[in-house]
């Protein structure tokens, strides 16, 4: 595939002259280009299945369906589009729901000529893009999860590592593993190990009340 | 404008922008320089900015953003409306309702617009005057909320009677006025706000 000289953005706000505006921000940089533009969150999942868009640009607050809901929409159907969401809030309710929407940024409106176009190069090197109060909020997050002794979410696994842990969660044997994710048992094995070493346990025991307490097994 | 027309004015007219979200002041300013009756005098992000910028710049018109980070886009306007020679003031706001119109009415105010506005509906209120028509429901349900004494004011700047005129008529002092206009819009100011993320 040949490299992309520039991103392809849809643009999705149910204000017209906010989207004239964002356009305008946008446009000013050479390796950006508005190719969609949507005035509601329908629309927006609608124009944002054209494989021509490579990242989508979200209002948070839209008519019939909420940028939000269109996020998640847009990442479940195609898992290859970049979102941003766009929010006049500096709300970490709405910040976490972006997140678990599949956006990989929230920029604040307020400051959108500063941080968007920065968002959107973050967003396609595969890099998350947050705001300084954003960041604070999700630590925070953190800190008050883990000391209540949950999980952070912060993931130290790989989605294969995970499958991993779950099957040996599971009491399914190295060779049914093997045979189940179509590696070598050897390949399972070197899994196993780095598993137990990045989570500092010693043996299955620990990684099933591991397994279980990440919700990937019942106890 | 009848472009053809031989004795045409080469009249401009100055336009201050006031909203804290850039995307909204670059896309107002895209939108009027694209007007050749139309110029942007001064944008601002917030309220002390532009009391400044209208107060220098004097501009035909300020198109004022209702939800500013230091004040709202109301008491802006009528401390604007008090300047000498004031310019025309538009409220411009993602939330416009009947209420609002109201309330933007007490502060000197020629209308409200919403954010939702079409572009070529916004440039014709900003040429030819926002509809300035009071939603008579509304503005029982606030008047109930006012002074008794306050309500011939309201009931005259309902009907576009202008600030010197209602002086005149209530033989009130203008310093007299304003403070109590600013008294009603204080006393009105915890209006409901929608929920965030209610569909428009």
């Amino acid at each position: 595939m040949s490299q992309l000289l520039h991103t392809r953005i849809l643009l999705a706000d149910d204000h017209a002259v906010v989207r004239r505006g964002l356009r305008l921000v946008l446009e000013g940089e050479p390796d950006l280009r508005v190719v969609a533009e949507a005035g509601d969150g329908a629309e927006a999942v609608e124009r944002g299945m054209d494989p021509e868009v490579d990242l989508a640009v979200l209002d948070i607050s839209m008519p019939r369906m909420t940028g939000l809901q269109a996020a998640r929409e847009l990442t479940s159907r195609r898992p290859d589009l970049r979102v941003l969401i766009l929010s006049m809030h500096d709300n970490e309710q709405y910040l976490f729901e972006a997140l678990r929407a599949g956006a990989s940024g929230y920029v604040l409106k307020s400051v959108a000529d500063r941080d968007l176009v920065e968002a959107c190069r973050a967003t396609m090197r595969g890099e998350p893009f947050l705001y300084p109060g954003a960041v604070r909020s999700l630590m925070k997050d953190f800190v008050e999860r883990a000391r209540r002794g949950e999980t952070p979410s912060d993931d130290p696994l790989t989605p294969r590592e995970v499958e991993i842990v779950k099957l040996i969660a599971e009491a399914r044997t190295t060779r049914e593993i093997a045979a189940d994710l179509v590696l070598s048992e050897k390949t399972v094995e070197r899994h196993r190990t780095n598993i137990l070493a990045k989570l500092g346990m010693r043996d299955r025991v620990e990684l099933v009340r591991y397994a279980i307490r990440r919700g990937l097994v019942e106890p | 404008m009848d472009p053809e027309s031989p004795d045409q004015h080469a009249v401009v007219m100055d336009i201050v922008l006031v909203d804290d979200h850039p995307a909204v002041r670059a896309g107002l300013r895209g939108l009027v320089e694209d007007e050749d009756d139309l110029r942007v005098a001064a944008t601002a992000a917030t309220a002390r900015e532009g009391f400044e910028a209208i107060a220098d710049t004097r501009p035909d018109l300020a198109l004022l953003d209702l939800h500013l980070p230091d004040d709202d886009g109301l008491s802006l306007c009528l401390r604007t409306r008090s300047l000498p020679s004031p310019p025309r003031v538009i409220i411009y706001s993602a939330f416009a309702d009947p209420g609002l119109a109201v309330r933007a009415a007490i502060a000197g105010a020629e209308g409200v617009l919403a954010k939702a506005t079409a572009p070529r509906l916004l440039l014709d209120a900003v040429r030819n005057g926002a509809d300035s028509t009071l939603d008579t429901r509304a503005l029982r349900a606030l008047g109930e909320r006012l002074d008794a004494a306050d309500l011939p004011i309201l009931g005259m700047l309902a009907h576009g009677v202008g600030q010197r005129e209602i002086a005149v008529t209530l033989g009130l002092e203008p310093e007299w006025l304003e403070a109590r206009r600013w008294a009603m819009l204080s006393r009105l100011g915890g209006a409901a706000r929608r929920h965030p993320l209610a569909a428009a």
